[in-house]
């Protein structure tokens, strides 16, 4: 069968399609069938790790950014909306667009930065600007709240002319987090199965030749760098309206990490893999009740062992089983 | 076509390139020669916006110092490298494809959005297929360019450089570790690409390389122009004897 635009990046979206709506549909009826809610809590959480974990996918997987500000940008989104909800009272959508738009404006201005460093020091310039951030979240008091945070977040509502629109119940919460989180990873897939997904991955494999055949390399990263956190702040802006209230500890480098984990392991530059891992990440902890600290230990169990035995994550793992099983069937 | 005017170059007070100066006029094939470190590489690196530089570079007239290297690349400069680079995890139609995407513009709403860039990627598709057909790659378009020997490798980046339909293509020693064969087929293709009217400047170690395509050839040693003339003058030039083999 040919394949109508190569392996890696078809321009199709039609490949990932089937997988994409299965997903959504499990995910749309899970709920439904285990009214339980606390697993509700759970699968509001996990699919906020999924935005977060795919915009980083953008960064890392697929320009090759080793970013440290991932939770900074999932901050900067948190405290904008609950600012703009709580001391403003902005509605919800434009609460939630402003959240990501900011996010975007802090990246821009770490990416214009960070790019005039080495690739090395490009993951501590990203560090120290998420260290800033985290001190001012807590010393700027007349604004933050500072370590006491922000309460009394709204739960999100939606007015459109005279209707409107109530989320405030976790279900029905959770349904609107998952409506954003479907449209988020659909327009990141668009990008990452576009010409720009192409440009990222050549980018990341070598900069130079990239250059040599016209891509503008700083475009590109300054691109993906931007539209990473834009959806870093989305996910932030959902995180707020759920748990209803913000405050420092909720951003430290852990999430940074955890958002690493997630995409080294589902496979970089993939998308079912960091889709699937996301999830599994947040749930298998969270079911076995391990506490935050052994969390960390157990990411980096894992991160270590897939580094060693499939270093291009679970995604390239079942890519080299499903061709060595082919192969087997051909041979036989 | 591409002219040099007195560039010089320098790596902490080295001298790499000292006021060289050369013109390759449209649909010739210009060889550079010269021993290990005597700044080939450096030159292409100059000319192509990889290192900055003193003096003056044109093409077609216009002065192209100071420009970023995908902005020479989109004035149709195309080059390949001394040892060879594609982007291996992508495939082979997938390298040929990037390679020329850049030279269609489109915003990014047209990029995800727009009918217009599917139209776009149907045309550069079909011009990959007869490149991959011209090069004899056509039965691996679809495996990742990693997995390709050493030649067809060679011959991928010739064919990266063609998909933008460049002015002049800048080969870095496109034969060496080459089998003869394929040395004999990449040989065949520069000199069908020159006779629709394709401009090559070549650096080679080969001689008989040299000998069989450049029709002129400049010779640098220790970053300087030591001769240029044509094949059989550069070979009988006793300066260039000298540098290759000392006196």
């Amino acid at each position: 069968m040919e394949r109508r635009w190569g392996y890696k990046v078809p321009l199709n979206f039609l490949e990932d399609l089937k997988f994409y709506l299965i997903f959504l549909f499990i995910l749309s009826i899970l709920p439904m069938i285990i009214r339980i809610p606390y697993i509700v809590t759970v699968l509001a959480f996990s699919l906020m790790y999924v935005i977060l974990a795919m915009s980083y996918n953008l960064i890392l997987g697929y320009t090759g950014l080793f970013s440290l500000a991932h939770a900074a940008f999932f901050a900067v989104g948190a405290y904008t909306s609950a600012l703009l909800s709580v001391d403003l009272k902005v509605q919800f959508t434009p609460a939630l667009l402003l959240a990501g738009i900011s996010s975007m404006v802090v990246a821009y201005g770490i990416i214009k930065v960070a790019l005039k460093t080495s690739y090395h020091s490009f993951g501590l310039v990203t560090l120290a600007f998420s260290s800033i951030l985290a001190l001012v979240y807590k010393n700027w008091v007349e604004i933050t709240r500072g370590p006491m945070g922000i309460p009394g977040i709204p739960r999100p509502y939606l007015e459109l002319l005279s209707l409107r629109i109530e989320f405030f119940t976790d279900l029905q919460c959770y349904y609107l987090i998952l409506t954003i989180t479907a449209l988020s990873v659909w327009f990141l897939s668009k990008i990452f199965r576009s010409r720009i997904g192409r440009a990222l991955i050549a980018i990341r494999e070598n900069q130079v030749l990239a250059e040599s055949v016209g891509i503008n390399s700083k475009k590109y990263m300054t691109l993906a760098f931007v539209l990473g956190a834009f959806f870093a702040g989305i996910a932030g802006s959902l995180y707020v309206h759920y748990v209803r209230y913000v405050n420092p500890e909720s951003f430290s480098l852990s999430l940074t990490v955890t958002a690493i984990t997630m995409v080294i392991i589902g496979g970089q530059g993939g998308f079912k893999g960091v889709l699937i891992t996301a999830i599994a990440l947040y749930m298998i902890p969270e079911f076995l009740r391990i506490s935050p600290d052994w969390r960390d230990v157990l990411f980096g169990i894992v991160l270590l062992a897939c580094a060693r035995f499939f270093p291009e994550g679970i995604e390239g793992a079942f890519k080299l089983l499903f061709k060595r099983k082919s192969e087997v069937t051909e041979n036989a | 076509m591409l002219e040099v005017r007195n560039l010089t170059k320098e790596f902490y007070g080295i001298i790499a390139l000292d006021n060289v100066s050369l013109k390759v006029p449209a649909g010739k094939i210009y060889g550079i020669i010269g021993p290990n470190g005597s700044g080939k590489t450096t030159l292409f690196n100059c000319i192509t916006g990889l290192l900055d530089y003193r003096g003056e570079i044109l093409l077609d007239g216009e002065s192209i110092v100071g420009l970023k290297p995908c902005e020479i690349s989109l004035k149709g400069v195309a080059r390949t490298f001394q040892v060879v680079r594609i982007f291996r995890k992508l495939t082979t139609m997938e390298n040929l494809l990037v390679s020329a995407q850049e030279h269609q513009r489109f915003n990014l709403l047209q990029t995800l959005f727009g009918g217009s860039v599917n139209k776009a990627e149907e045309t550069l598709r079909k011009k990959a297929i007869e490149i991959l057909k011209f090069l004899s790659l056509q039965n691996l378009a679809f495996i990742e360019a990693g997995n390709l020997s050493y030649g067809q490798q060679k011959l991928l980046e010739l064919g990266m450089c063609l998909m933008s339909d460049p002015k002049i293509l800048l080969l870095d020693e496109p034969t060496a570790a080459v089998n003869p064969v394929m040395i004999e087929k990449i040989k065949g293709v520069i000199k069908q690409l020159n006779s629709i009217g394709k401009t090559f400047v070549i650096i080679e170690h080969n001689i008989d390389v040299i000998m069989d395509l450049c029709e002129f050839v400049y010779v640098l040693d220790r970053g300087k122009t030591i001769a240029e003339g044509s094949p059989e003058e550069i070979r009988a030039d006793p300066r260039v004897i000298e540098a290759y083999f000392g006196g």
